[in-house]
């Protein structure tokens, strides 16, 4: 191997920069946190008197690493066979298809050498974020959304969405999807706390990592997630 | 626990701990790692072969046992380490040659030696075959060469020359033609 | 409409004449299972004896099949079915592509798409769910494929997966592909897309295909992890390693400690690849090393392959030095894609400007990639061995002009620089010169340039039948068995059934262990090159591969990898499981159906292609007509001194000609066709439910006496 073992680039260790700012409400103590902790999500007065909603950390995210995806998106029906009794890629929690053959930016003029299989064999698969504040859950004029109790995963009530695909609007990852067949809501639910893409990824591209960890493979300075693209 | 039992599973733990490292545990090594003198050498020893849990194989050498756990290491791997562990290359190489052209069966690429878990250098590898060719006790050992250059070993008393001139130009030459 | 599992129930129609587009019930060709099958039926119903696969009438289908699109491991393929323009009585065939595009195509809502009729002007079809359109392609006519691919793509989409033709197709070339995503290629019905102005089909599906048994499938997922190998289902490894009992330097599996994807960033260790461990069954195979040796562990940046396949068989490479040939260095690739441009430079490769310790990668990865843009086929490798004895005879210079001879740049042949490859391969797919017809396929070319019974006869050219078709896994592959197999297709044989389970590199005794439990005897197979003659048990392992790849080719499933005859661990004494199509289908359809019943409606299929065969060669005498072998096959070998060295003897793999006639006769038993011709008889077309058949041929009088 010689030259290309001396090269090894060491991956990154995580550094946490915290964005988990939401203890920082006005008028929300700790008590009041630990209780959503416990709830999922609940809705606090401030003192200015707003009202805003307040989640529960999730347990942790799914990251997906480019160097090790090989593409083969078992991961996407892995996803939606369990979830949703069906094989398809458009609603499946994970992104991967669709930065597939010319990467996150799409087809350029320069695609032989951009991301992509087309072109350099990056893949950059895409995982929700499980968001400290869920864009999609803040959006649901129904609240269909909210933390679960066990993961803390941000998961769509299916009997309350009626489908209208605020949250799909909403999500600035393009994670929410709305079911074209169901017209209802998909998002990562983390499986009851045992993903079943991390469970079927051929290569371990994809794994769950503990919130901390998650928060900075995703949104650090340092984040190796395809999806900070 | 009595103290022989305790000694059994320090002992068992230092042969999972080479097994795991993907080697055979000398006894030498164990009792060098128990700090036994010669009687404690003796004695674990007897010890392994009375109440040596059943995952726990041995190999008899001339120079030393070498002790492994079948649940991480195959027979067949194990047997490999054997043979470099006596130092014996031309018998390493004759007896990889004879199970391989009985077995599968199929010459042993002779380039094989030099990689994992082999590792012989070449010129080594180039001396052993040399003796081995010209010597008595390995008269059943051929050498046989495919069109691209490649050197194989094969054993007469399993494969005849026509057959094993065959397999090794397929295996060099023909496979890659026809993937 | 009701919810429809594992099939999506749609046949997408579109006739390029006139332009109308409709869909049909897929059920009522359920009989035929899927892909393969579904495109035999519609070739024997629709498309008259003697169409010319290049006419309007011909029809062409692009199928999936009902495990397709569900995640079931290695279920991404698309078979390709129509009349085959290399074949010399235009027999039907199937030209397989791995990739994604027949995912998308059922996401869309489709099981299978077929083209009829004949476009007035240059187009591509697009279809986004139950959207399709017929576009104009006037803009990418004459583009590469890739180009292709992402102008395409710039319409439809980042998401699109397209299936194209390059310049070979469009120029009807015999010897052209239609290609999906970078390495995907389907040999031998480009030009039937270029006939019908056809440039590619672009597919953008937002649907499902909907799983009966969601548990049951995650389940057998689960009992798959335990019985997948490695590339061409292989199950061991390339290496002596720690957990596994035997190893072969021809395995597949040449994943271990050391051994890197060296081009990733950082570079990825294949490691261990523990049998039981799921997340690195995709670092099992690396492929570049396998396909062009060591030197291109340093280039490989990962592996790739289809659509829900853990084994990824397809090497992704970073090759800088394409960068002096004015290419982009990045390489996609596998198998003979890699090895049939090193075949065309049969003098070797060796850089121009002589730096290159590592000519040969880059000479092979440059012909791949140019072969790829341009939609070229390679006949199995046979375009390699002909140019070579084209040039070395003297048929080049008897038969081009004498100044195109002389325009062609010889001296880059002779000195091994694999700019030859890039003037080779343009004329070639541009039809510029006499030279272009090397592509019109051996039967072919061997009429047009007089080629005599040399050419056939030569052992060097591999050629299998006079069907100009050459060798797969024939003879060399557990003897009579492979040979046979590469009978009854109008193509190479594209069967890995057999190919699969002899090279699983287990030991030949549990090998023969399995062979027994299935066809009742260990005889049925043979030591590599200790042959013994032919026999009923033979026969047998004969009929199960040409059923089980028909079968895999309808599902569809991958036949590189299916059907699961070993498993990699001793705890299952190294047995697979064969009942696992049939467990998949019940699981995804939710009808419980036996793997006898699928092998039989398999079998429906292997027999309407055999009287396909009868319709187009207008004969009931396929033993003559369709199945004799070329006499290299069964000619004895010499050995130095001249003397012969007879078949049947440890070290020769030569067949013998009464052994041949009385294997063929053995199959077409199995089979219940005629013994004395090989054509099926009425009494098997009616049990098999091919009542139409048989009244057809019968009115032909083609039926057997």
């Amino acid at each position: 191997m010689g030259s290309t073992k001396d090269a090894v680039q060491e991956k990154p260790a995580p550094k946490t920069q915290s964005r988990r700012d939401f203890l920082k409400v006005t008028g929300v103590g700790l008590a009041t946190a630990f209780a959503a902790a416990a709830l999922g999500c609940i809705s606090v007065d401030t003192r200015d008197g707003r009202k805003v909603k307040v989640w529960r950390t999730a347990s942790g995210a799914i990251i997906h690493d480019p160097n090790l995806c090989v593409g083969c998106r078992r991961c996407e029906t892995a996803c939606t066979v369990r979830n949703d009794g069906k094989g398809s890629a458009y609603i499946s929690r994970i992104k991967v298809a669709r930065n597939f053959n010319y990467g996150p930016n799409g087809v350029t003029a320069a695609y032989a050498v951009a991301d992509g299989q087309h072109g350099n064999f990056r893949l950059v698969g895409e995982t929700c974020r499980q968001c400290s504040h869920p864009a999609c859950g803040e959006a649901c004029p129904v609240g269909a959304i909210s933390a679960d109790k066990k993961t803390g995963a941000r998961v769509v009530d299916t009997k309350r969405c009626v489908g209208c695909g605020a949250c799909e609007d909403a999500c600035p990852w393009g994670m929410a999807t709305l079911d074209p067949e169901t017209r209802k809501s998909t998002k990562c639910l983390l499986c009851d706390g045992d993903p079943s893409c991390v469970k079927t990824c051929p290569t371990g591209a994809l794994a769950f990592y503990p919130w901390e960890e998650a928060e900075a493979l995703l949104f650090g300075t340092d984040a190796v997630s395809g999806a900070s693209a | 626990m009595n103290e022989a039992e305790a000694r059994l599973s320090r002992i068992a733990a230092i042969i999972q701990e080479a097994s795991e490292e993907k080697r055979l545990c000398p006894l030498s090594e164990l009792a060098g790692r128990l700090n036994d003198n010669s009687q404690g050498f003796a004695d674990t020893k007897a010890l392994l072969a009375e109440s040596a849990p059943e995952e726990i194989k041995v190999m008899r050498g001339k120079a030393d046992d070498y002790y492994f756990m079948e649940a991480l290491m195959t027979e067949a791997y194990a047997i490999h380490l054997f043979r470099l562990a006596e130092r014996n290359l031309l018998r390493l190489i004759a007896e990889t040659t004879r199970d391989e052209s009985r077995i599968y069966p199929r010459p042993t690429l002779l380039a094989g030696f030099l990689q994992q878990p082999f590792l012989i250098s070449q010129k080594d590898l180039n001396n052993a075959v040399d003796k081995m060719l010209g010597s008595r006790d390995y008269s059943d050992i051929k050498l046989v060469s495919a069109s691209n250059g490649d050197k194989f070993l094969y054993s007469e008393k399993h494969l005849n020359p026509n057959h094993a001139q065959a397999l090794a130009e397929w295996a060099a030459v023909g496979e890659k033609e026809n993937p | 409409m009701s919810t429809t599992y594992g099939y999506t129930g749609k046949v997408l129609r579109i006739d390029l004449g006139s332009g109308e587009v409709w869909t049909e019930d897929t059920f009522k060709y359920k009989d035929f299972i899927g892909g393969e099958g579904i495109g035999y039926k519609i070739l024997w119903d629709e498309v008259p004896a003697g169409t010319h696969p290049f006419d309007p009438e011909n029809k062409i289908t692009f199928g999936a099949g009902p495990l397709c699109g569900t995640g079931v491991p290695c279920s991404g393929r698309t078979t390709i079915i129509s009349l085959l323009p290399t074949s010399p009585h235009h027999g039907a065939g199937s030209s397989h592509m791995g990739g994604y595009f027949s995912v998308e195509m059922k996401y869309a809502g489709y099981d299978s798409i077929v083209l009829e009729g004949k476009s007035p002007k240059p187009v591509w079809i697009r279809i986004e769910d139950d959207k399709v359109t017929i576009e104009d392609a006037r803009w990418i006519w004459g583009k590469g494929i890739f180009d292709t691919m992402a102008m395409i793509s710039s319409q439809m989409g980042k998401e699109a997966q397209v299936a194209a033709i390059g310049p070979a197709g469009e120029n009807q070339l015999n010897m052209s592909v239609i290609r999906t995503g970078t390495s995907h290629s389907a040999g031998g019905h480009g030009g039937v897309m270029g006939s019908k102005n056809v440039k590619a089909i672009g597919i953008r599906g937002t649907g499902s295909v909907k799983v009966a048994d969601p548990k049951a499938v995650m389940e057998l997922n689960t009992l798959m992890d335990q019985i997948i190998g490695a590339n061409n289902q292989m199950v061991a490894p390339s290496h002596p390693a720690p957990w596994a009992e035997y190893y072969s330097p021809s395995s597949r599996w040449t994943g271990k400690p050391g051994l890197f994807w060296g081009a990733a960033n950082p570079p990825v260790e294949t490691g261990e690849c523990y049998p039981e461990d799921v997340h690195s069954i995709g670092k099992r195979t690396q492929k570049a090393v396998f396909d062009l040796g060591l030197g291109a562990e340093k280039y490989t940046v990962r592996m790739g392959g289809c659509a829900h396949c853990p084994i990824r068989c397809h090497s992704q490479l970073k090759v800088p030095q394409l960068e002096k040939y004015g290419m982009d260095p990045y390489v996609s690739n596998t198998c003979m894609g890699y090895a049939s441009p090193r075949g065309v430079m049969f003098k070797g490769i060796k850089e121009f400007d002589g730096n290159g310790e590592d000519s040969s990668i880059v000479g092979t990865a440059i012909g791949a990639t140019l072969a790829d843009d341009l939609g070229m086929w390679c006949n199995y490798g046979q375009i390699g061995r002909d140019v070579k004895w084209f040039y070395e005879k003297g048929v080049f210079k008897r038969v081009l002009p004498a100044e195109e001879y002389a325009s062609i740049p010889w001296h880059l042949l002779e000195k091994g620089d694999p700019r030859f490859l890039i003037d080779f391969y343009n004329r070639v797919a541009h039809k510029q010169g006499e030279i272009a017809h090397i592509a019109d396929g051996a039967a072919w070319i061997a009429k047009r340039w007089g080629l005599g019974d040399d050419y056939w006869d030569a052992k060097e050219n591999k050629l299998w039948t006079r069907g100009g078709y050459p060798v797969h896994h024939s003879n060399e592959s557990a003897g009579q068995v492979g040979a046979l197999i590469s009978c009854f297709s109008n193509r190479d044989a594209q069967n890995h059934t057999h190919q699969n389970f002899i090279g699983s590199q287990l030991p030949i005794n549990i090998q023969k262990d399995v062979a027994a439990e299935l066809f009742g005897s260990p005889d049925a197979l043979d030591a590599p090159s200790k042959y013994t003659r032919m026999n009923e048990y033979k026969a047998r392992f004969v009929k199960w591969s040409l059923i089980r790849g028909r079968l895999h080719d309808s599902l569809t499933l991958c036949n590189w990898m299916w059907p699961m005859h070993f498993s990699p661990l001793k705890s299952r004494n190294y047995r697979g499981d064969l009942s696992l199509e049939a467990k998949y289908m019940t699981a995804v359809t939710g009808e419980a159906i036996s793997p006898e019943q699928l092998d039989r409606n398999a079998e429906r299929i292997v027999t309407l292609l055999r009287a396909l065969n009868v319709r187009s060669m207008a004969t009931t005498d396929l033993r003559h007509a369709h199945d004799a072998v070329n006499k290299w096959i069964v000619t004895p070998d010499k050995d130095k001194e001249g003397k012969v060295i007879p078949q049947f003897t440890p070290g020769t793999i030569q067949m013998e000609q009464a052994d041949m006639d009385l294997g063929l006769g053995m199959v077409y038993k199995q089979f219940g066709w005629d013994e004395k011709t090989g054509a099926p008889t009425k009494s098997t077309l009616l049990e098999l439910g091919l009542g139409n058949v048989a009244a057809d041929l019968e009115a032909s009088g083609l039926i057997p006496a």
